[in-house]
């Protein structure tokens, strides 16, 4: 008995031992800037001012009482809600047809990866050209079509702008969401699109019944994903709008970069990060609830 | 023997520390333009000076944040490139420090026009040399305008309006204007700012007291201006997210006929390696109104000494780079004014013939001369909290373009500049 405590308690130090290396480059990369952000949050901390006072709650009560703060956050959840909406569509159609058996599949898989392989800041120049008021494609494109009658400045006028922030960043992340339900779809056992289909069940009563529901876990860690990613987006923001026109665009992240790194206000920034933090953690507690609820159902 | 390998470690650490600190007598930090002309300049510069010198490029969008932030985590500058609308905050933070005292200064000044001397000045004293310098301009297409039928560019914004109607109803384009609207350093206020002095208007008092939200003041009508021309798409649209830089494809390309720019991009508008309209760009005085000729605004970019210098040692190089060389002549400025078209202030190259000659290429130097005499005092640009406050009305300009309610929002903008005021 003495023995095997012994053993265990070995194993565990050995076990920490190992995890050593790790963990402090977490320490030191994630938890210390998050405590220093909190510490930050809490003090009148400009870059500019050589005193730096601690002030409590100021910070958030300037925030949570300028309006600009809740048109941000708006316009944020707007962005959220309408990429996670159009990724989740798009991907679960496109990932049920590379499902199917059919010549070209592996190539269609691999070209699939190409939004997902470019760099976010070359995907948002790429966007801005063909976007370009004088000599983008889209503009062309659109023309010859017949859709319009002279060349437009998308990303000078509303809404057009976040719609064209919306396709962009749904373009360059569709893959990654379609790769993970694809990977979802093949775990679900063909034997019971086969008994269904014995029965006489159509393909949408096959995708309502059996795919969806068994597709849940997959797709709940779709929607965490993805709502993370677009509360945070910036680089696409900063290359395309710098959050105009007007205040059009401006999402939490790019009130962040403002305060903090144009204003040099990193007290206001770092209580602007830690509402944004708290959001997208309140976000995802929500849907690991809904994903429990429905394993235990 | 363990003993002779720490030694042998030491030994090499401290060989290696002692390199990199005699690495470089003077250090420059400033944004990546032209590099390689930079150190090449700085080659002539260690062969007549005997001390050797480097060049540190910082990138240009994030220039005045990586600088405050070094500055402020402690690190070191020797010479540093400085816009004149940040030199009051580095200056009131004791980052960079006044030429005062400093041998030969006097004879520098003696050279440059008091417009300039004032621009790199805070609280009385001068804070570097010139690396460029000049003012907006005005700029128009030559030959779209004779095919819209007008014989002569605009002298006021009502006039240029007429104009642009003019170009638009022959088919000629559909968006005759475009100008820098785009929420950045280097657009939309610069922009209104020139259009509100050609409207006699200032956006703050000689106090320092915001004049801009009041009714009919010069920028309201700048704003109005503005409104009308992007909805009638008189003024192209795109101008609300077009920098500078982006600006010039327009007129380059011919998609433009009227736009304002900084003086030196017209050798790059009537260049024809880089401009299909290249010898058609034109400069004319910034139009005005009933209540101003023209106006316009200058800037500087100077070379400034940092707290943490070797003064002696910063001097010698800001001179050979804002002053003159170890020949006595000018080379740095004439070099930039010669090869890039950079502006220049120092009186002896106005009178130089090769640089007369060259810039005659693209410019008209007569009305360049004469618009300067249009350029507003835009003191309140020297206050440590005018970029805070610059940040937050870009956005806040736009929206008032975009049809937002302008009282509200420009009261909202003189209050803020009231309580920045208030906590410096």
């Amino acid at each position: 008995m003495a023995k095997n405590q012994s053993t265990e308690i070995h194993s565990g130090k050995l076990a920490l031992l190992f995890s050593a290396p790790a963990l402090l480059i977490l320490i030191v990369t994630v938890v210390v800037p998050i405590f220093y952000a909190i510490y930050l949050s809490f003090h009148r901390y400009k870059l500019k001012r050589a005193k730096r006072p601690f002030i409590g709650l100021q910070n958030y009560e300037k925030i949570l009482t300028d309006s600009g703060f809740w048109e941000s956050l708006a316009t944020s959840l707007v962005f959220a809600v309408s990429v996670v909406g159009v990724i989740v569509a798009v991907s679960f159609f496109l990932a049920l047809l590379l499902d199917q058996d059919f010549p070209g599949r592996g190539l269609l898989r691999a070209l699939l990866l190409i939004p997902w392989a470019i760099p976010d800041v070359v995907n948002a120049l790429l966007w801005k050209w063909l976007l370009h008021p004088a000599f983008g494609i889209m503009n062309a494109l659109f023309q010859m079509g017949g859709l319009i009658d002279e060349y437009v400045a998308w990303l000078s006028s509303m809404p057009s702008a976040l719609i064209w922030v919306i396709i962009a960043y749904s373009w360059k992340n569709i893959p990654l969401a379609t790769l993970l339900i694809l990977a979802g779809l093949q775990t679900i056992s063909k034997s019971l699109h086969e008994a269904a289909m014995v029965e006489g069940a159509t393909a949408w009563q096959r995708t309502l019944n059996i795919t969806l529901p068994l597709l849940r876990p997959t797709l709940t860690v779709v929607l965490i994903f993805e709502t993370i990613f677009a509360l945070k987006v910036f680089d696409l923001i900063y290359v395309l709008t710098s959050g105009g026109p007007g205040k059009s665009t401006t999402v939490l992240g790019w009130s962040i970069y403002i305060n903090t790194f144009k204003k040099l206000d990193f007290g206001t920034g770092s209580a602007l990060a830690m509402i944004l933090g708290l959001l997208t953690l309140f976000i995802a507690i929500v849907f690991y609830a809904f994903l429990d609820r429905g394993e235990r159902q | 023997m363990k003993k002779k390998w720490i030694l042998a470690l030491l030994a090499s650490v401290g060989w290696v520390a002692s390199i990199s600190a005699q690495q470089t007598d003077v250090e420059l930090t400033g944004w990546p333009y032209q590099v390689d002309v930079v150190r090449e300049n700085l080659g002539r510069f260690t062969s007549q000076s005997g001390l050797s010198a480097t060049f540190n490029p910082f990138p240009s969008n994030e220039y005045h944040t990586k600088m405050v932030s070094s500055f402020a985590s402690g690190t070191n500058f020797d010479v540093v490139y400085v816009r004149d609308s940040f030199l009051a905050e580095w200056a009131s933070a004791g980052w960079i420090v006044p030429l005062t005292g400093l041998p030969g200064v006097d004879e520098y000044m003696a050279d440059l026009p008091q417009g300039i001397i004032d621009q790199m000045s805070f609280e009385g004293e001068v804070y570097g040399l010139p690396y460029y310098s000049g003012n907006s301009v005005f700029v128009y297409n030559q030959r779209l305008l004779k095919q819209g039928g007008v014989s002569s560019p605009p002298k006021t914004w009502d006039e240029l309006t007429k104009q642009a109607e003019a170009l638009k109803q022959k088919g000629v384009l559909n968006n005759p204007i475009v100008i820098g609207l785009a929420a950045n350093e280097n657009s939309i206020l610069r922009t209104l700012e020139i259009i509100s002095a050609g409207f006699g208007g200032r956006f703050f008092n000689d106090k320092l007291e915001p004049v801009f939200h009041e009714q009919n003041s010069g920028v309201r009508q700048a704003l109005a201006w503005i409104a009308n021309g992007i909805k009638s798409g008189l003024i192209n649209r795109a101008s609300l997210s077009q920098g500078d830089g982006e600006i010039d494809q327009f007129m380059r390309s011919g998609t433009a006929a009227y736009t304002l720019v900084t003086d030196y991009e017209m050798k790059v508008l009537n260049d024809s390696k880089q401009s299909n309209e290249a010898g058609n760009i034109k400069n004319a005085l910034v139009p005005g109104s009933a209540n101003a000729t023209s106006g316009t605004i200058g800037y500087v970019r100077l070379y400034a000494i940092t707290s943490q210098a070797e003064k002696e040692k910063a001097w010698k190089l800001v001179q050979f780079l804002g002053g003159k060389d170890a020949t006595g002549v000018y080379y740095v400025p004439k070099r930039w004014a010669l090869e890039f078209g950079l502006g220049f202030s120092p009186a002896p190259l106005y009178k130089d013939a090769d640089v007369r000659n060259s810039i005659s290429g693209w410019i008209d130097p007569d009305l360049l001369q004469e618009q300067a005499k249009y350029a507003i005092n835009r003191a309140y640009r020297f206050t440590p909290y005018f970029s805070d406050w610059e940040t937050e009305a870009w956005g806040s300009f736009q929206e008032i373009i975009n049809g937002g309610d302008a009282d509200s929002i420009l009261e909202s903008l003189a209050e803020n500049w009231n309580e920045l005021k208030a906590e410096y």
